[in-house]
């Protein structure tokens, strides 16, 4: 039980700071971080609830959050100076530590909470049943005004990147400054390592018990070993990291790359850890129980992770689909160029055309065969109409006709080059959109 | 020994050269053609089987799917009303760019049908499209049936005896039952 009030209140302090990154992204003062804290208000005192057992773990959290603030109004002095190359590089190898940490932990701690699993960049469904199973007030934020969600995604938007970088960063100044011992901070990282390898520990005791962990009794061995390996790189990276702030700084150059990508994970991140407040409702320290809850919440996304695929975050997490409700409309509308080639999304794109109100597919009774050679129609094919009349065939039956007697088969009229038109739902139209 | 063997191949040279030229006459892409036209036929044969139109049916005469027989019921409204014409369809291997080859099997007067059963009907000569198919020839020849062009007759007989319909059916069934059609009410 208390691993768990620790990495909640781990995932709370990140999901606060998180508040403060997206804060300072948008250029927004204190008092936006003011608001943003309003919302998070809640929440953290759903988690102070549970925490009454523990009290340090409060004394711990409100250092972190104070730690942070301090951290967040130096960045404040110091504007962001320079995206300097290194601190690119720096990124990237953080980005790549980070998901190799993510991944064991999340692997780590399956049978438990697991924060992780929420902020996969593909929870598209999570989010959609997320937002149907819990109360009323988190849906509101999820469909409501469109202030209130665009002041609530943002808040939680990032965690994945910036918990971990900010993670990484404290983690290498408390490093540098001296040999960290973990249990001397509060802060959320050295925690949440700790409580990661605790995890790790309990997992591999109960892994045989759990029946869901079996095919990741491995994988559980590995990450706890990771875990620990883990912590040991942190302070080989002590050499090159001189200033947590640059790295604080490469953060959200990256996050102002990947911030498309960091939009997606904003509702659910959230709500998952409402959640995982309800769950701990229930009081089963046993992690059996908590797991069901979880995996029945999460049941999507959550075995798509399972499946083989690992803790890769990247890859492993789905895209946003078009037709997903909470899918951010910053995003651009590419999934028409992915499946343009394929035959059978013509259907599914059918109904996002109409969905955004612009069905460019042309007539719905367009024929999806040639009428002549009973061959499908491909979409060059489908986009071009060679008669004034409307019928449609496929080019090779349309070139063979047209070069012996050059009449359309509908009309017996003959082609002519203006009676033809070459509908323009190219994938290029679709950019526009 | 000698002789035999430029004779030899002489006749293989022959042989190879006769179907060379001609494929000439055809286009190159002939083999591809017969496989979409088989495709073709056999969803023409589905549609047909399930459409279930009235008066008319057809089905391919064997294995061979370029061939088909199909029947024809006379309308009702019509002086053929109650008479079943057989009919053989012969498909080209570049169906549908050209028209299949239609005949009555069963004799039929009728002033656009020779006495070989022949049909003079525009769509399967200059008026073909290859949006028909085998339905809509079946269905065109059944309105034909009922709605003779007069004005080019293959039988200038029944052309002329059209304008007496009452002379013109007994004439028709008379023939008909010659030709060993059965009545079918």
């Amino acid at each position: 039980m208390v691993v768990e009030c620790v990495n909640m209140a781990a995932s709370n302090t990140v999901s606060t700071v998180d508040a403060h990154a997206i804060r300072r992204r948008g250029g927004g003062s204190q008092s936006g971080f003011h608001a943003q804290q309003q919302q998070q208000q809640q929440l953290e005192e759903d988690l102070v609830r549970f925490h009454s057992g523990s009290r340090e773990q409060q004394q711990q959290q409100r250092e972190h959050t104070q730690f942070m603030g301090e951290f967040v109004s130096a960045k404040d002095v110091c504007r962001r100076k320079k995206v300097n190359r290194t601190a690119k590089l720096k990124q990237c190898k953080l980005d790549v530590r980070r998901e190799q940490w993510l991944s064991q932990h999340s692997q780590g701690k399956q049978g438990r909470a697991e924060p992780q699993h929420h902020h996969e960049p593909g929870e598209v469904d999570c989010a959609g049943q997320e937002s149907i199973g819990t109360s009323g007030e988190s849906r509101s934020q999820a469909f409501g005004s469109g202030v209130t969600t665009n002041d609530h995604i943002p808040a939680s938007s990032p965690p994945k990147k910036s918990q971990s970088v900010v993670n990484d960063s404290d983690g290498e100044r408390k490093h540098t400054k001296k040999e960290v011992s973990r249990s001397e901070h509060g802060e959320s990282c050295p925690m949440y390592f700790e409580s990661g390898e605790l995890h790790g520990g309990n997992e591999q005791k109960q892994g045989s018990v759990d029946g869901w962990c079996c095919d990741e009794s491995k994988s559980r061995s590995n990450s706890s070993c990771t875990s620990s390996s883990y912590t040991g790189s942190g302070s080989d990276d002590n050499e090159d990291t001189h200033d947590a702030e640059d790295d604080w700084e490469a953060a959200f150059d990256a996050l102002h790359v990947q911030g498309v990508e960091g939009h997606h994970k904003g509702p659910s991140s959230d709500r998952i850890q409402r959640s995982e407040l309800k769950d701990s409702h229930e009081r089963k320290p046993n992690g059996v129980h908590h797991l069901d809850l979880q995996s029945a919440q999460l049941k999507p996304e959550y075995r798509y992770k399972n499946n083989g695929f690992g803790g890769r975050r990247g890859n492993s997490g789905r895209a946003w689909r078009p037709d997903d409700i909470s899918r951010p409309p910053v995003l651009p509308r590419l999934a028409r160029q992915h499946t343009h080639p394929s035959q059978q999304n013509r259907q599914t794109n059918h109904g996002w055309g109409s969905i955004h109100g612009n069905n460019v597919w042309g007539p719905p009774s367009s024929p999806s065969y040639c009428p002549i050679c009973t061959e499908e129609l491909d979409m060059t094919d489908s986009s071009y109409i060679p008669c004034k009349c409307g019928f449609q065939l496929c080019l090779f039956c349309y070139h063979r006709i047209a070069s012996d007697d050059g009449r359309c088969p509908g009309c017996r009229k003959a082609y002519s080059s203006e009676g033809a038109v070459k509908l323009s739902h190219s994938s290029s139209v679709w950019l526009h959109v | 020994m000698n002789p035999n063997v430029p004779q030899d191949v002489q006749t293989t040279n022959a042989s190879i050269v006769q179907p060379a030229s001609g494929k000439q006459q055809r286009p190159a892409s002939q083999p591809v053609d017969s496989h979409s036209v088989s495709r073709r036929l056999q969803s023409e044969l589905m549609s047909l089987m399930t459409c279930g139109d009235p008066g008319i049916s057809a089905f391919p005469e064997g294995d061979n799917i370029f061939a088909w027989i199909g029947t024809i019921k006379g309308s009702t409204t019509t002086v053929y009303e109650g008479l079943s014409y057989k009919l053989t369809l012969k498909f080209p291997t570049d169906y549908p760019f050209k028209p299949p080859t239609v005949k009555f099997d069963t004799l039929c007067f009728h002033p656009n049908v020779d006495q070989y059963g022949n049909i003079c009907l525009d769509i399967l000569q200059d008026k073909w499209s290859s949006a028909y198919d085998v339905r809509t020839i079946l269905l065109s020849i059944q309105s034909l049936l009922g709605e003779p062009n007069n004005d080019s007759p293959l039988n200038s007989y029944a052309a002329a005896l059209w304008s007496d319909q009452e002379e013109y059916k007994k004439v028709m069934r008379k023939q008909y039952r010659d030709a060993g059609g059965a009545l079918t009410r």
